[in-house]
């Protein structure tokens, strides 16, 4: 059975705005009332690119934010379903969802560090919103400086906020996971009163495996057929069982000790 | 309008289904009716059901490609015991006809399969004998004629609560000779046709996109192939067909029906369009009053016999 939060229904969106925010990044806003209700932070939304029969399969992206009847997304170009869709600057877009099981509700006796990596950045800043999380810090790694706007978006939420790039044109210069454990070292971040959400390319959430794993949350995005749980397409080695779990339903996010990555 | 037909004893009120492998074990989405609304199916299809409970293959499992996609689930599915406790209890409350694909790596544990099976009084069978995924049986069945018929002998003695489909795919054999034989040994339809093997190669890694290499070919890509396949075995055998690859929408499904086939299933179109079978009955009954047909029986097999010329483009 699937969970109650999955809302699988198709709905048609309206883009209102497309932006280019530099770094094959883009900002993508649409207007979708029926998935900016329900939407809860963690939770993604399959897209069909264009009304075609290609590229087949939808696109699964994770919501950026959610306010009043628009949501929106941080998309990087990275296939053609990407790439369709940042040229794609107004009109009508076939959506489904929400789906996938939202980040779990933060606790109260633990500082949530929040690991981005890229857009992964995006449903940990819907997160630190959704719930005006006080006691928390955001570490974001990217290649290069972030564009302007998406730096000031990052600051309206917490001035918490460390940036890593990796040619050093700003902040730390070099790789969030060296980045994290220097705080770490300096007792910054204290790791036994700490909680991880950490959101980037499979490489990256690999490089964090000496986080303690039941206190250590990774977003998984291996590629789905459906997103809803019955293609068994995006499988994710479970860790206590000969099985796989699937990203689409049991996840998208995954404590590190449940899974092999 | 009348759009019910029997497959080989079973009444469909229309003859749309999922293709096995693409809607799970079909209790999945029982109450997601904003999507989909399964009480209108001619059938369900359940994923293939092995003796004992399959992890599957390793990630990745799910390749694009144009117009369609490669897979390489492996038959992940919780085996028989699980089956038959856990998801048939309510699936029968459906009140559709179930038809359950079945899977084993030897003919022992087909006919296993088959007793159980007809203890628990499922209403038929779809053997399996076609799936590129797996590294022992399935396929190593439906690529021999002798085997290939032999496990329908062994499955008939033991399954008597319906009928039995054979799946079969055209993987490097001559798919009419398997089907006669097929029908020969007293399968009571066939479910033509399973995906195609394939291959995608990711050549900035140089490495197979599917860590297995060969995979699954499903979609619109497939559609001509499998359409082709069942008009040419429509008119070699007398057993019911039902007419699966890449159907999208109804005219891709009414396609099938025309060269041949008495029902159809929708498979990967479901991963895109969950509600893309409801669409087809519909859609499908607003083309019979368009066309004044009263009975969906009157365009099946209606392609009349060409001479084929194979040989010569």
């Amino acid at each position: 059975m699937l969970s109650r939060e999955i809302y699988l229904k198709k709905i048609e969106g309206e883009i209102l705005n497309n932006i280019d925010l530099g770094d094959g990044m883009f900002q993508l806003l649409i207007s979708a009332e029926e998935i900016a209700k329900r939407v809860k932070p963690g939770q993604f939304v399959n897209i069909k690119v264009q009304n075609s029969l290609h590229p087949f399969i939808r696109r699964p992206y994770s919501v950026w934010n959610a306010e009043d009847d628009v949501i929106e997304f941080l998309i990087k170009v990275l296939g053609s379903g990407s790439r369709l869709l940042y040229e794609r600057k107004r009109g009508k877009i076939d959506l489904i969802g929400p789906l996938g099981k939202p980040f779990p509700d933060p606790p109260s006796d633990l500082e949530i560090i929040l690991i981005g990596g890229g857009t992964g950045i995006a449903p940990l800043m819907f997160y630190a919103k959704y719930y005006s999380l006080s006691s928390f810090k955001i570490i974001y790694g990217l290649k290069t400086a972030p564009n302007e706007y998406l730096y000031s978006r990052i600051q309206e939420i917490t001035d918490n906020v460390f940036i890593c790039t990796e040619d050093g044109s700003f902040g730390f210069k070099g790789l969030v996971t060296d980045f994290v454990k220097e705080l770490i070292e300096d007792r910054y971040i204290i790791l036994e009163k700490s909680m991880f959400i950490i959101c980037g390319p499979l490489p990256m959430l690999r490089a964090f495996k000496f986080l303690p794993p039941e206190r250590t949350y990774v977003s998984m995005e291996g590629t789905m057929a459906c997103g809803f749980g019955i293609c068994m397409g995006c499988a994710v080695k479970s860790k206590s069982s000969n099985n796989y779990l699937r990203t689409c339903t049991e996840g998208p996010l995954f404590k590190l000790s449940e899974i092999e990555i | 309008m009348n759009l019910e037909v029997n497959l080989a004893g079973l009444k469909l009120k229309n003859p749309f289904m999922p293709a096995s492998g693409t809607f799970a074990y079909g209790t999945e989405l029982i109450y997601h009716t904003e999507a989909i609304n399964i009480k209108e199916f001619g059938a369900i299809v359940t994923k293939g059901i092995s003796i004992k409970e399959r992890a599957g293959n390793p990630p990745e499992r799910i390749a694009e490609v144009p117009c369609g996609l490669l897979n390489s689930i492996g038959l992940e599915n919780v085996g028989i015991e699980r089956f038959i406790n856990e998801k048939w209890p309510l699936l029968k409350k459906l009140d559709i006809p179930v038809i359950v694909n079945v899977f084993g790596e030897k003919e022992e544990e087909f006919e296993f399969l088959a007793e159980e099976l007809d203890r628990a009084c499922v209403h038929a069978i779809e053997l399996n004998l076609s799936c590129p995924n797996v590294d022992k049986g399935g396929m190593e069945f439906g690529q021999n004629k002798k085997s290939a018929g032999r496990i329908v002998e062994i499955v008939k003695n033991k399954f008597k609560a319906g009928p039995v489909f054979v799946k079969l795919a055209p993987n490097f054999v001559n798919i009419i000779d398997i089907a006669k034989e097929c029908e020969k040994k007293g399968a009571d339809g066939l479910s033509l046709i399973n995906t195609i093997m394939g291959m995608a190669i990711d050549v900035e890694r140089r490495e197979f996109v599917i860590p297995r290499g060969v995979a699954g070919l499903s979609g619109p890509c497939i559609h001509p192939i499998a359409l082709y396949i069942v008009y040419r075995v429509y008119h070699e055998v007398k057993i019911p067909i039902i007419g699966i690859g890449g159907i999208y929408d109804y005219k891709s499904a009414l396609e099938f029906l025309m060269a041949g086939a008495r029902a159809c299933q929708i498979g990967s179109m479901l991963f895109v369009e969950p509600g893309i079978i409801n669409k087809i009955i519909k859609d499908t009954e607003e083309y019979m009053r368009r066309h004044k047909i009263n009975d969906i029986k009157e365009i099946i097999g209606c392609m009349q016999i060409r001479k084929i010329r194979e040989e010569k483009p």
